[in-house]
């Protein structure tokens, strides 16, 4: 096999983000690429499994940069509708009614 | 359901200040969360200070980093039974009609099937969305039989959901072709040219196949193949990678050959890999992933993770499974299905249950259900060898629907090497002494 630890997704780099609109890839647990069309099983991708270091490097990197172009801003939404939030009560934590159900994600920059 | 108490929280998009087709989708974890990228398309599992770094906060789901938990432990490796987390994956059969009638068929799809109203599979979309999921994967019988298979597709869309669908490829047409175009993928059963198509499926159809393949590469539809191993087709695996990349598939998923359905019959043990296939299974990836990659994608099914156990490199080190976000056995957990009949099933193959509950019920059942959790639930009791084979984390023990069929339980996969081994080592010290 040509990978090493280093070389897996996340352990590229050792650095927290300095900023709140950045990743690293320190802080990526793990990778699954692509769209499987198969309805039948699960299905993962495995050549990343047995690509060269430099190839696994540029995808953790793509992914990384794909997410670094993002400014997302959290906006809590009341969604009541969803069972799940109906089934188990609110942790003890945030005062924020709203929080402890769901939160959208919107981009406000693209590049 | 997380360790937390909550269950996973779906992050939705708000499209009214989002034009932008590259849209993400997360969903908050004990870990992190996990977001989706359509481009490059992914979904990363990403930990609690990269959520925070993209503007995520999570703190009334988050766990405080524990031995448990620590802070870089890969999502489908939780060990502890609490942590059933919704799927991220479910596969939808749309139609259990079928007028081409595959030997293998896992569904026994017929001419006489039926559609579930599309009323009740928006209900469905709706409920999967609001618990999480990011992908549903049309099948069943012949999607493509369905006249309003694109509006759907378009619903899925509209919740925040990526469809995917599988195809025979019999029957496109132009009007057709066109009708899968809001599918991220689409995936075509292929099993390789004549003689290879025919041991899986009981008929050669493989020039519709390869029409069809060829069909949603020029119209610029992504498409891949679906190729189910079996011992006949297996040796000509190679060649039919070769043919399906020449025709324009970009992913080539390969399937191992599962005895339900019309599958689940005396001629299964002629069909599936022989022992020695198995363990060249991993071999076989490495040629093709440097044939092909990055000109086209391999993928295995989870039922053939087990097969990486005879890998020697591979097995001495999971954590590459776990960081590439390999998936074993995952019925239960991060993968669910639902029937043509509305009801909730851990994965595609599962053999309907007397607890079954309709999908639109998901996020309320998902973590109780009996027969949901048996599935989820046999990797944190595993026996020997798999408690201490070094990728039980990721693989699970293997593929339920296999040791069921051929043990009576779920078990440790009969199949899998390690197993196949541990067994001849116990008959060896059980054998009377000359």
């Amino acid at each position: 096999m040509k990978q090493h630890a280093a070389e897996h997704p996340g352990d590229h780099a050792t650095s927290l983000p300095a900023s709140g609109d950045s990743i690293a890839p320190c802080n990526i647990l793990a990778v699954r690429l692509g769209h499987s069309g198969n309805c039948s099983s699960v299905g993962s991708v495995v050549d990343t499994l047995f690509v060269t270091a430099a190839a696994s490097g540029a995808i953790v990197a793509a992914i990384c940069a794909a997410m670094a172009t993002q400014r997302n801003r959290i906006e809590s939404q009341p969604r009541e509708d969803a069972l799940c939030n109906k089934t188990h009560p609110p942790q003890p934590g945030p005062t924020d009614p709203s929080d402890g159900v769901a939160t959208s994600i919107d981009e406000l920059s693209h590049d | 359901m997380t360790d937390s108490g909550l269950p996973p929280s779906p992050c939705s998009i708000d499209a009214a200040t989002d034009t932008s087709p590259r849209v993400t989708l997360a969903r908050l974890e004990p870990w992190g969360a996990w977001v989706r990228l359509n481009e490059p398309p992914a979904l990363v599992a990403i930990d609690q200070t990269g959520a925070r770094a993209l503007g995520i906060r999570g703190e009334h789901v988050w766990l405080p980093s524990t031995p448990q938990h620590p802070p870089q432990h890969p999502p489908q490796c939780n060990d502890s039974p609490s942590a059933a987390s919704l799927p991220i994956e479910v596969h939808v059969a749309v139609t259990s009609r079928c007028s081409v009638g595959c030997e293998g068929c896992y569904l026994d799809a017929t001419p006489h099937g039926t559609d579930p109203p599309a009323r009740d599979l928006e209900t469905t979309f709706d409920a999967l969305a609001s618990a999480g999921v990011f992908t549903v994967a049309f099948g069943g019988g012949e999607p493509t039989l369905r006249d309003d298979l694109n509006a759907l597709a378009v619903a899925a869309r509209a919740r925040g959901l990526t469809p995917v669908v599988t195809t025979s490829g019999i029957g496109l047409n132009p009007d057709k072709i066109e009708k899968l175009r809001a599918f991220a993928h689409v995936n075509v059963s292929y099993d390789g040219a004549g003689p290879s198509y025919a041991s899986v499926r009981g008929f050669d159809a493989s020039r519709h196949a390869e029409a069809a393949i060829t069909q949603l590469h020029n119209a610029g539809i992504a498409v891949g193949v679906n190729i189910v191993l079996t011992r006949d087709t297996f040796d000509a695996l190679p060649a039919t990678v070769e043919r399906a990349v020449s025709l324009g598939a970009t992913q080539v998923q390969l399937l191992r050959y599962k005895p339900q359905g019309r599958a689940k019959s005396i001629t299964y043990m002629q069909k599936r890999l022989s022992s020695s296939q198995s363990s060249a299974l991993p071999s076989v990836l490495r040629r093709l992933s440097r044939d092909y990659y990055p000109r086209a994608h391999v993928r295995i099914d989870c039922a053939l993770v087990p097969f990486l156990s005879s890998d020697s490199e591979i097995y001495r080190n999971p954590t590459l499974l776990e960081r590439w976000g390999i998936f074993g056995c995952e019925a239960g957990a991060h993968l669910g299905a639902t029937r043509a009949d509305g009801t909730l099933a851990p994965c595609s193959f599962a053999s309907a249950t007397d607890d079954a509950v309709a999908a639109r019920d998901i996020a309320m059942h998902w973590p109780t259900s009996a027969s949901i959790g048996a599935y989820r639930n046999f990797a944190h009791q595993a026996p020997e060898p798999c408690a201490s084979c070094n990728i039980r984390r990721i693989c699970k023990g293997g593929c339920k629907v296999v040791s069921e069929a051929l043990t009576g339980i779920i078990a440790a996969d009969p199949e899998c090497p390690r197993v196949i081994a541990g067994r001849a080592s116990t008959l060896t010290e059980q054998a009377p002494q000359p």
